[in-house]
């Protein structure tokens, strides 16, 4: 994260229940550390220890909701045999559906009756 | 003396008696072009025109008379009978009208012949022979006579051939009707033929695509059912072999399309069938429910157990995708098993309660600020509660740090979290705080400054893009603090206050309802920004950025007056009045909803009057304003222009004074306390008063002169009466015309009228008047 985008908070690593003496100490530690500037380090205190800034900083924390823990499923049902669903030719009835042309077919009646 | 009147009597009588004669003979002519006309008709039914023309001559006879006193008085001495027109007239529409019946029977008698309905020919044919029996008519009632016999034949073939194709028998119904045409061709019989020839062809094709069908070229069939249904659309059978090589070949999402609305075993059958192979086993149960087939009520047991096994596969991939970290497909296949199983509190729990949080969670670890952007705006209009909202602003926020072109999504974002920043979680139970409320209302100010931090370096690096980002900054804020102070009449989603921007931005996402005809609306509409500049007083601005479109709905088209209205004003200010004549002409209707608009236009008025210098701008000006808002203000100073008008027409004697005190009373109507107008009334009514006195005394009725100058309300009138006889006194005594005791009548008349005028003191004591 670049410096001037960094949150306070992300900053000194406090939470939002650090106290006063907790942020200096924390001041102190980022200092060693150097992960941000000194500067940066410097502002985030400073804003930290004005109320006013520091409400700012809590604003511009996300909100994030509580992870649960995930809950796990039984799956030895899924070890049982699975049945398979097959196409019933009574329904297609191809082969009754083809008739001499010189008949008078079902197709023929239907037709009759759609057209005429 | 009695000569004389005896010569006017006869000379009036001659009179009299030639007009009367010319009209009658202008009567006369008419009439006898009526009569001629009329002998023209040969009485043939299908003419009319001569009859019409004739009626026309004898309505104008009538009119002559009814209009002529003359001929009434002719009319009167039955020298001219008015019935007679009127009874000619009744008597000739009576036979136009029988003549027109006759000649709809004829026409439609001999369209039915050509097209060989000869019974129908016969029935119209017979009623117009009672109307008007001609040689044609019998000769076409014998025509239709002779062909129906044939007809009748024609008819029952053509029944049977009808009959015969609903039945199916094509080939029987063709070798029957195609002799018949040879001898009786008509229209509906050629159409029965052509329709045969079509089923024919369907049949063919139907015939063709089982073949294909059961060879397995499959794609082949399919074009040939089509082929088929393109003929008979409704061909059920040609339907279900549709849907049965649409399963055969794979393409199992068109099967529901051919079988939309069959009913039926064998459509319910393949409906399900379909449904299982795309794993929509709740539908498939649906659709096999009925069924009696004892296979399918076996193979319903299997959908269960399908459907089971489905589930946990479903639930089994979720719990992998999660272990493998792959929120997004987990989230994913969650939401598909809730629409295709229905809610489930094991997986919802799981999605709402640890996928979704960890996805956010992990997304925000990310620190990519345009991926956190979008899916937080994503979250945000799935979600929609002030959680997501606020975490869509604050991703916004960074964002923008990073790319200044993302600034005007920050300004959406963030006005909206901040409309709403009383429900704010991040606000809430702040640890560190103490137990008082926050200040919000300094915690917007300070968050606002933020966004201004970043607009304003915009401006030296890209003025035009700065002033577009203004724009909306002030459209958002004018509307926030608008809508605050009108909490119950805003746009809402879940509670949630939404500013233009977000409401313009996800339109199409959330849900909307009209807006109402309310004037915050016009905030909402494309026209938000220009309203907003007017508001605050920017109207230049407003008007080079308001939209060149039309607008449509109620709240645009108030957006757009309250626009047009601000322009009005706008070039007030600017002292060019003329050119705001075009803008309030648009909104002169709508002015006074607008607030204080009266009050407004006044001062802008006000301020535009002092700027102006010739007199009859003035006129023209102060009737704009007057015809604008018609104020007291803008009427008084109408009135006053007008009386200083009138009072230089009367001075010009370019109207009387008649003239001049109605034009003036009218103006009393607009202001009745006006000085101007009041003191012009005064003046012309003393002018009047004076001038009826002095027409008396030119009439040498003195003593009512006097009377009338005495009692006279008006001290000028009074002054200006005695002064007349105090210089005709003079007069007369320097000319030596009147005596001395008329002169000292004129004198002591004067002296009733003004008895105290010190002008005229000297006079009277000179004669000895006390």
């Amino acid at each position: 994260m670049e410096t001037n985008l960094a949150n306070a908070y992300d900053v000194l690593g406090v939470p939002q229940t650090a106290s006063n003496a907790e942020i200096t100490k924390s001041f102190a530690l980022a200092m060693k550390e150097r992960k941000y500037s000194p500067d940066a380090i410097a502002k985030a205190r400073k804003s930290l220890m004005n109320p006013e800034d520091r409400i700012i900083a809590d604003y511009l924390r996300p909100v994030l909701p509580t992870i649960h823990r995930f809950k796990c499923q039984d799956f030895t049902a899924l070890n049982e045999p699975v049945p398979s669903i097959d196409w019933l030719s009574e329904f297609d009835r191809l082969e009754e559906t083809i008739v001499d042309p010189n008949e008078v077919s079902e197709i023929d009646t239907q037709l009759g009756i759609a057209l005429f | 003396m009695l000569i004389l009147f005896l010569f006017v009597i006869i000379i009036g009588a001659i009179f009299i008696a030639i007009v009367i004669s010319s009209e009658l003979s202008k009567l006369t002519e008419i009439f006898n072009r009526a009569e001629a006309v009329k002998n023209q008709d040969r009485g043939n039914p299908l003419e009319r025109d001569r009859l019409e023309q004739s009626v026309k001559l004898y309505e104008q006879c009538n009119r002559l008379v009814m209009k002529s006193p003359w001929l009434q008085i002719a009319a009167n001495f039955k020298i001219v009978d008015k019935n007679t027109y009127l009874n000619t007239i009744t008597r000739l529409d009576r036979e136009i009208e029988r003549r027109q019946h006759f000649k709809v029977l004829y026409y439609q008698g001999k369209k039915q012949i050509d097209d060989k309905y000869f019974d129908l020919a016969l029935a119209n044919f017979s009623q117009a022979q009672q109307l008007f029996n001609t040689d044609e008519i019998a000769l076409l009632i014998i025509q239709c006579d002779s062909q129906l016999e044939v007809q009748k034949k024609y008819e029952l073939v053509l029944n049977r051939a009808k009959i015969l194709a609903r039945e199916g028998k094509f080939q029987l119904a063709v070798d029957l009707l195609k002799p018949t045409l040879i001898d009786f061709d008509r229209i509906d019989g050629a159409t029965l033929l052509n329709k045969l020839k079509q089923a024919f062809e369907a049949k063919q094709r139907f015939a063709k695509g089982l073949q294909l069908e059961r060879s397995g070229k499959l794609n082949d069939a399919k074009n040939y059912y089509q082929q088929v249904l393109d003929i008979a659309p409704d061909l059920t059978e040609c339907q279900i072999r549709l849907a049965i090589v649409a399963i055969k070949s794979g393409d199992v999402s068109e099967v529901l399309s051919y079988l939309d609305n069959i009913d039926g075993e064998r459509a319910a059958y393949l409906r399900g069938f379909a449904c299982v192979i795309q794993s929509n086993w709740r539908q498939a149960d649906k659709e096999w429910h009925s069924l009696l087939h004892p296979e399918v009520k076996s193979q319903r047991q299997h959908l269960k157990t399908l459907a089971r096994q489905d589930r946990l596969l479903t639930m089994q991939k979720i719990e992998q995708f999660v272990d493998d970290g792959d929120l997004d497909r987990a989230k994913q296949t969650s939401l598909q098993f809730i629409s295709k199983f229905g809610v489930d509190p094991l997986v919802e729990n799981n999605l709402y309660g640890h996928i979704q949080p960890l996805l956010e969670t992990h997304i925000w670890k990310t620190q990519d600020w345009s991926l956190i952007t979008t899916t937080a705006e994503q979250f945000w209009l799935e979600s929609q509660d002030m959680s997501s909202l606020h975490n869509w602003a604050v991703a916004s926020y960074y964002q923008a740090h990073q790319d200044p072109d993302k600034i005007a999504d920050l300004i959406i974002a963030w006005s909206t979290a901040l409309a709403n920043i009383d429900r704010d979680p991040a606000l809430k139970d702040v640890p560190w705080f103490p137990n008082l409320p926050p200040d919000l209302a300094q915690i917007a100010i300070n968050l606002i400054e933020l966004l201004e931090k970043l607009i304003d370096p915009i401006k030296d690096k890209n003025l035009g893009r700065y002033l577009q980002l203004r724009d909306l900054y002030r459209w958002q804020i004018v509307a926030l603090h608008l809508t605050k102070n009108l909490p119950h009449t805003q746009v809402r989603v879940n509670q949630i206050l939404m500013l233009p921007g977000s409401y313009q931005r996800h339109a199409h996402t959330l849900p909307q309802s009209e807006l109402p005809d309310e004037s915050w609306c016009r905030l909402y509409t494309n026209w938000g920004p220009a309203v907003a500049a007017c508001i605050e007083g920017d109207t230049n601005r407003g008007l080079q950025i308001q939209p060149q479109t039309k607008p449509v709905s109620v709240a645009e088209k108030s957006a757009k007056s309250f626009i047009t209205y601000h322009e009005g004003c706008y070039y007030l200010q600017q002292y060019n009045w003329r050119k705001a004549i075009e803008p309030f002409k648009q909104v002169r209707s709508e002015i006074n909803n607008f607030p204080k608009s009266i009050d407004e236009i006044d001062r802008l008025c006000g301020k535009q009057r002092q700027e102006i210098d010739k007199f009859e701008e003035h006129l023209e000006f102060a009737q704009f304003w007057y015809d604008l808002v018609a104020s007291k203000t803008a009427g008084s100073y109408l009135a006053e222009y007008k009386a200083m008008q009138v009072s230089g027409k009367l001075a010009e004697e370019q109207i009387t004074l008649n003239e001049g005190l109605n034009q003036l009373l009218q103006l009393k109507k607009i202001d009745d306390t006006n000085p101007v107008v009041l003191d012009t009334i005064d003046k012309i009514e003393i002018v009047q008063e004076t001038n009826n006195i002095i027409d008396l005394i030119k009439q040498n009725r003195l003593e009512e002169a006097v009377r009338r100058a005495k009692f006279s309300t008006r001290q000028e009138v009074k002054y200006r009466i005695a002064e007349i006889l105090i210089d005709a006194s003079i007069a007369g005594a320097r000319n030596r015309r009147s005596s001395r005791e008329e002169i000292l009548q004129l004198v002591s008349w004067a002296q009733e009228i003004c008895p105290y005028e010190p002008t005229f003191m000297e006079v009277y004591h000179s004669l000895g008047l006390n």
